[in-house]
């Protein structure tokens, strides 16, 4: 007899999304689908809205995400004003995308994934989260606690508030940096550098205790897409080229961001609120592609500062390991290690206290394009305006939308590795949820509206028996 | 350090949610010249700020209860609480947040929370009518719990604010 196996709500991730699992007659697993169950609209309301406005309502998409979005929306914004931020409000913007990497990837590795990590994937449920390793490993919540914090003072210093902070405008931001600020930050920093590192080491000692999660935790090969810098063979985070690679390093595909439609469609499953997002020469869904921290460490020849490099070298010594989206976990600790070192770097550049942080000028061309590398992966603002610089089309590709056929993949791989029909256990449940978390999805960011959705409707009886399936295209 | 923190927190674009931050605001103003509080407005109490609340020896919590339709100042010290909470932890409730602050540090702050009770919390509104009565009277609440005697004080810019 055919079964599903719902698990909802998928727990410790970011929004709301389940995971639905069909079973063959003869028990084993046939599919795997996961359904994001979240709706948001912000494509629709904005229309009509005057260009300048989209950053400050942008932010507001997601808590975490906002400094992510408001950059985004900026730069589109500045496409449309044609005007290209520099100097020391482009270096500033540069300094707070690295705070909230940092406090981004502090809530994933710490509150969300290390439960897990240290307590066990098949350990009791009702004490596997941050309280819980409170009391089993202070030390590790303390630093999870101190490296968050510190993301979010450097963005409350900077912008003036933590969550939707309104210092990231179309043409730059609103007020340049203060020295006092400047060295509250760096006074930080050596206390924080020791954490990060006492946390990758920490990591890397207990790798060996997840060799089976590396090699089924969505461990495939595919395309991976991120920034990269203009000029250089290093990793961007805040502008620059996007570029397609392969799973062995090769590189597909290296544009502009203003031609991210050409290389980068999105199609809709009636099973879900999140499109999924394919590499258009290679169809869909052949052309399934990652993004975020195991794909800009792919992507990017090198990191450009020196221990987050080390570190990388490291990394890279564990070969085709490096597929599986279970290393997303070292990956973002590599990363808040370049991110720290370049918050140095910018602080101590001369230029970092200069007075003019803000361009001002109206729309003068009806289309513009924003791309930064959020913590989860690229994110993607398209607006087009009218004469009066109104919106009139606005299209958000989001970091977790391009990872949804990577995450449906992964889910599969992973509930036919541990769900055993006559018998589920808390530990395969669980399992089949830490691969979605590894990706560290952003469901509230990541669910938008196009005019018409595909949808599927299923009545079940009482007894679960799916009665009627209806669907609409 | 300072010796206290007044934390005012909650949606501002909801209603009255939005008074711990009206509350923050009007307190950072009268105690701009005291080095012995801070004040501040957030979102939501997130488990992070322990860090920020273990440096203080007393914190006051500032935020609108969902109540019934009459308006009254609430104040109650509030107790550890070491239930976990739901799985979306970016969340905690103020006994959670003094719980873990106390297993994570070793210490904890004395904690008052003080409240207004309302149920206007309509997305887009303002502050209803009978909470923008009560804010003054909460206002004084909070100022004398953090043993603020004048509340005629020199206004300047203070540490810990939003914008």
């Amino acid at each position: 007899m055919k079964r599903t196996i719902v698990i909802d709500p998928v727990t410790r991730i970011e929004g709301h999304g389940r995971i639905r699992i069909m079973l063959a007659e003869d028990g084993s697993v046939a599919d795997a689908q996961f359904q994001v169950t979240q709706f948001r609209g912000f494509e629709q309301f904005v229309l009509g809205r005057p260009f300048y406005e989209l950053p400050a309502i942008m932010g507001r998409v997601c808590g975490i995400c906002t400094v992510s979005h408001a950059l985004a929306s900026a730069q589109a914004c500045e496409a449309i004003m044609s005007v290209r931020v520099m100097g020391a409000a482009r270096k500033l913007r540069e300094i707070l995308n690295y705070a909230s990497v940092i406090q981004s990837h502090a809530l994933s590795f710490f509150y969300l994934a290390a439960p897990d990590l240290l307590l066990g994937l098949s350990s009791d449920p009702a004490r596997r989260s941050i309280i819980g390793l409170l009391e089993s490993h202070p030390d590790v919540a303390r630093d999870g606690v101190a490296l968050r914090s510190f993301g979010q003072r450097v963005i409350e210093r900077m912008a003036g508030r933590r969550v939707h902070p309104q210092w990231i405008v179309a043409g730059g931001v609103t007020e340049p940096l203060r020295d006092a600020v400047r060295r509250e930050i760096l006074a930080e920093l050596p206390t924080t550098f020791a954490l990060l590192r006492r946390s990758l080491d920490r990591f890397k000692r207990a790798l060996e205790d997840f060799d089976e999660e590396v090699r089924v935790f969505a461990n495939f090969p595919t395309l991976f897409l991120s920034l990269v810098h203009e000029h250089e063979p290093i990793l961007e985070l805040y502008r620059g080229r996007l570029q397609f690679v392969d799973a062995d390093g090769l590189v597909l595909q290296d544009f502009h961001r203003n031609d991210y439609a050409r290389f980068i469609g999105e199609a809709a499953e009636p099973f879900s609120f999140l499109k999924s997002p394919y590499f258009r020469p290679m169809g869909y869904p052949a052309g399934l592609y990652r993004v975020g921290p195991l794909a800009r460490l792919a992507v990017a020849p090198t990191l450009g500062t020196t221990l987050a490099d080390a570190e990388l070298s490291e990394y890279r010594d564990r070969g085709h390991d490096r597929q599986s989206s279970f290393f997303n976990h070292y990956a973002r600790l590599i990363e808040c290690l370049h991110a720290l070192e370049r918050i140095e770097s910018l602080l101590d550049e001369p230029s970092i206290l200069e007075p003019r942080v803000r361009a001002h000028a109206e729309a003068n061309v009806s289309e513009g394009v924003g791309a930064v590398e959020a913590p989860r992966g690229t994110l993607i603002h398209h607006y087009q305006v009218d004469e009066h610089g109104e919106v009139t089309g606005c299209n958000l590709i989001v970091s977790t939308t391009h990872n949804n056929l990577a995450m449906n993949r992964g889910v599969l791989q992973v509930a036919r590795r541990y769900v055993q029909s006559q018998e589920l256990t808390e530990g395969a449940l669980n399992r089949i949820e830490a691969v979605i978390r590894t990706f560290d999805p952003c469901l509230s960011c990541s669910t938008h509206a196009s005019v018409r959705l595909a949808m599927q409707y299923e009545l079940f009886g009482p007894d679960g028996v799916l009665l009627q399936e209806v669907r609409r295209d | 350090m300072p010796r206290t923190l007044i934390l005012g927190y909650g949606n501002p674009l909801r209603g009255d949610d939005a008074l711990g931050w009206v509350v923050a605001e009007e307190l950072e103003r009268r105690f701009a010249d005291d080095e012995q509080v801070d004040v501040m407005a957030v979102h939501q109490l997130t488990p992070d700020l322990s860090e920020l609340l273990h440096r203080y020896r007393e914190v006051v919590l500032v935020d609108a209860c969902a109540g019934c339709e009459s308006t009254s100042v609430v104040r109650e010290d509030v107790r550890p609480d070491p239930t976990p909470p739901r799985p979306f932890t970016h969340y905690v409730t103020p006994g959670q947040l003094l719980a873990s602050t106390r297993a994570l540090y070793g210490s904890a702050p004395k904690v008052v929370f003080v409240g207004l009770t309302t149920n206007a919390f309509e997305v887009g509104k303002p502050l209803s009518r009978q909470v923008r009565a009560a804010l003054p009277r909460l206002v004084d609440v909070v100022a004398r719990q953090v043993g603020l005697t004048d509340a005629r004080l020199p206004r300047r810019r203070a540490r810990g604010s939003s914008r």
